[in-house]
């Protein structure tokens, strides 16, 4: 009888279909990975927080970095403020009114190049300047104080002081999760 | 990795002759990496964003809320990063910062109305008043309380020479 004789083959399944699907999920992955676009010029190192607590949101964010100079790390490192706006198309008109200039032809930035300036160097004068302008501009913005946590209160309440100043009394402070 | 197929047959003769059947090539490595970068990828896309604490202030500095004494709690830090609380005009105690949960959950749960302030010298660390608020946040949650009762003010000299000598 055939049935009888009928020889086990080695099982093969076939996974071109797995593959594809893997492939297909990793460039999606890879496409959509927002990558922690550090700022390489201070670090932060974030305050620890347990409580459950809401995710940093990615439009209608001005974010506030506060952090120590990576340039003279050795001696006692500068304390400096970067101030970022999340929506692109506020970011023209808000940096614009910071005056910011090329470093290397002193000239005004052109829109295209601030339309991609994720964080500007602000000075502490400047704190105030930046919150009203971004507050003329987009009133639904929301702010968040991106602070080392090793630093003194006082570089956090000064910012906190010139929000409040202008009206941007609900804010938030980035922190990692435990 | 990858093997010629051929006929069989082969020898002297077959060399000149020899058909070209297919190649095949095992791709199991390539899967391997491919699916070692997908769960790359997928770990680190979620877990990337960082958390948020909200803190609400009063839109002006210059309005007074008005509480009752026996209702404030108030947690001073002082420039050397030590904590003390109090109630009303309670003169000040220092604590450590794991006993500010506990002092918290047993106010809370006393006296639902509780507002706390926390008073913060300028040069204290900035982590302790994350501490605190986190403390807050958790004992909160914990007691099924969601109206956010809290405010920050900067400790003045009348704070200072409170607990200075402490």
């Amino acid at each position: 009888m055939a049935k009888a004789k009928l020889k086990r083959h080695g099982f093969r399944l076939d996974m071109t279909p797995m593959v594809d699907v893997g492939f297909l999920l990793l460039t999606f992955f890879m496409l959509t990975a927002k990558f922690k676009t550090d700022n390489q010029s201070i670090s932060i190192v974030l305050p620890v927080a347990e409580a459950d607590t809401m995710k940093l949101p990615d439009l209608n964010i001005a974010v506030i970095s506060i952090g120590l100079s990576t340039v003279n790390a050795g001696e006692t490192p500068d304390t400096l403020i970067y101030y970022g706006i999340a929506n692109e198309k506020d970011r023209v008109p808000i940096y614009r009114k910071l005056n910011r200039v090329d470093p290397k032809t002193g000239q005004p930035l052109d829109d295209a190049s601030l339309v991609k300036t994720e964080e500007v160097l602000l000075k502490k004068s400047e704190m105030e300047e930046a919150i009203k302008a971004t507050r003329l501009q987009n009133p639904a913005m929301r702010y968040a104080i991106n602070a080392d946590k090793g630093l003194s209160y006082g570089y956090v309440d000064d910012i906190m002081r010139s929000m409040q100043k202008y009206g941007a009394t609900r804010f938030n402070l980035v922190t990692e999760s435990r | 990795m990858s093997e010629v197929v051929q006929a069989a047959g082969g020898g002297k003769k077959g060399k000149k002759h020899a058909k070209r059947v297919g190649v095949r090539m095992d791709m199991t490595p390539m899967v391997d990496v491919a699916f070692l970068l997908l769960t790359f990828f997928m770990l680190t896309t979620t877990f990337n964003t960082p958390q948020v604490m909200e803190v609400s202030l009063p839109p002006d500095s210059k309005v007074n809320v008005e509480v009752a004494q026996s209702n404030l709690l108030t947690f001073r830090v002082r420039k050397d990063d030590a904590v003390f609380w109090n109630i009303g005009d309670q003169p000040p105690t220092k604590i450590t910062t794991k006993e500010v949960q506990q002092i918290l959950e047993k106010q809370l749960r006393q006296n639902p109305k509780t507002a706390t302030l926390i008073k913060i010298d300028r040069g204290a660390k900035y982590q302790k008043l994350i501490d605190i608020i986190d403390d807050l946040n958790l004992v909160q949650a914990k007691l099924g309380q969601t109206e956010k009762r809290f405010s920050i003010v900067t400790m003045d000299d009348k704070d200072n020479q409170l607990i200075g000598s402490l």
